[in-house]
């Protein structure tokens, strides 16, 4: 009878022979060393690349972004609306008669000021 | 605190090979993948349990590994930790198909032995029934026997490897021996293991 001891050392010598033997054959090692030699000779190996590019280039755009979105947002640095003047320069052609002769010859806010 | 194992070994030959094909240097490459070939197809094999479907999955790492060489830090580690991984973490993926069983006849051919003592043909029968045993098994156990029984890993770097925890090693490892046991009896003639 076959000690338990013996049936594992049976069974540790045979998967070590299983784990061990080489399996591979010739032909397709070649092939795997074709391959690797294609690689080798046509495509360049990755360069590292500077991982920290990237975030710094996108938080400067970000940080852009917020310091025009603030310079607008400030009050005082709103932009001009068209002048109050410009409302009643309504063109002459509507009108008639006497209208039209008064906005002609009236002056407007804007032109009494160089008067 | 003591220092890492590997900070006191001397730089291995693959590394210095693999240092120099990520600095562009292909004859350096084609150096290393003359090392690695023989014994990546051997454990890709066992672990996958067809020699196409592991041809297929050593190419795809040579791929890998010449495409992400820059990313080997041997401060962090050995290059042979990183490389099986690299190799199991391919052929786990779930995209080949693990053949679940190889039947005897069909078994990965064992090392002829030559005509002579009885006992090489015995030992040649032993290794048929074991591989053909093997192929039956989950892939996840059969790469931690491989790993265990023929790359001499502790299970701390089996882990490594396996993504796992030594404590999940040592599972895949005894439920692998059992399964495998079982299976050497059911098939008969396997006095050897009682």
């Amino acid at each position: 009878m076959m000690t338990e001891d013996r049936m594992n050392r049976n069974l540790d010598a045979a998967l070590a022979a299983w784990a061990r033997d080489d399996l591979g054959d010739d032909a397709t090692i070649a092939r795997l060393l074709a391959h690797a030699d294609t690689l080798a000779a046509t495509a360049p190996a990755a360069k590292p690349v500077r991982r920290w590019l990237p975030w710094a280039a996108g938080g400067g755009a970000l940080a852009a972004s917020l310091a025009v979105a603030l310079l607008l947002a400030a009050p005082g640095n709103t932009p001009a609306t068209e002048p109050a003047v410009a409302v009643a320069a309504t063109p002459a052609t509507t009108s008639t008669g006497e209208q039209s002769f008064a906005l002609l010859y009236s002056p407007t806010l804007e032109e009494e000021q160089y008067l | 605190m003591t220092p890492p194992a590997y900070a006191a070994r001397a730089p291995e030959p693959e590394a210095l090979l693999l240092q120099r094909a990520a600095a562009g240097d292909g004859a350096a490459f084609s150096q290393l993948a003359r090392l690695l070939a023989r014994p990546a197809l051997a454990l890709a094999t066992r672990v996958l349990g067809d020699s196409a479907s592991a041809e297929d999955a050593v190419q795809e790492a040579f791929t890998r590994l010449w495409r992400e060489a820059h990313r080997f830090d041997p401060e962090r580690g050995s290059f042979g930790g990183w490389w099986r991984r690299m190799l199991m973490n391919i052929a786990l993926d779930g995209k080949r198909r693990v053949r679940l069983v190889a039947p005897l006849d069909e078994a990965h051919e064992i090392a002829d032995p030559l005509p002579g003592p009885g006992e090489l043909a015995e030992q040649a029968d032993i290794a048929a029934r074991v591989q053909a045993a093997a192929a039956a098994l989950p892939a996840r156990q059969r790469a931690a026997l491989a790993l265990f029984h023929g790359e001499g890993l502790s299970m701390a770097e089996i882990g490594e490897v396996l993504d796992a925890s030594e404590k999940a090693v040592e599972g895949l490892l005894l439920r692998g021996r059992a399964a495998l046991k079982d299976r050497l009896k059911s098939q008969g003639g396997a006095d050897w293991i009682g």
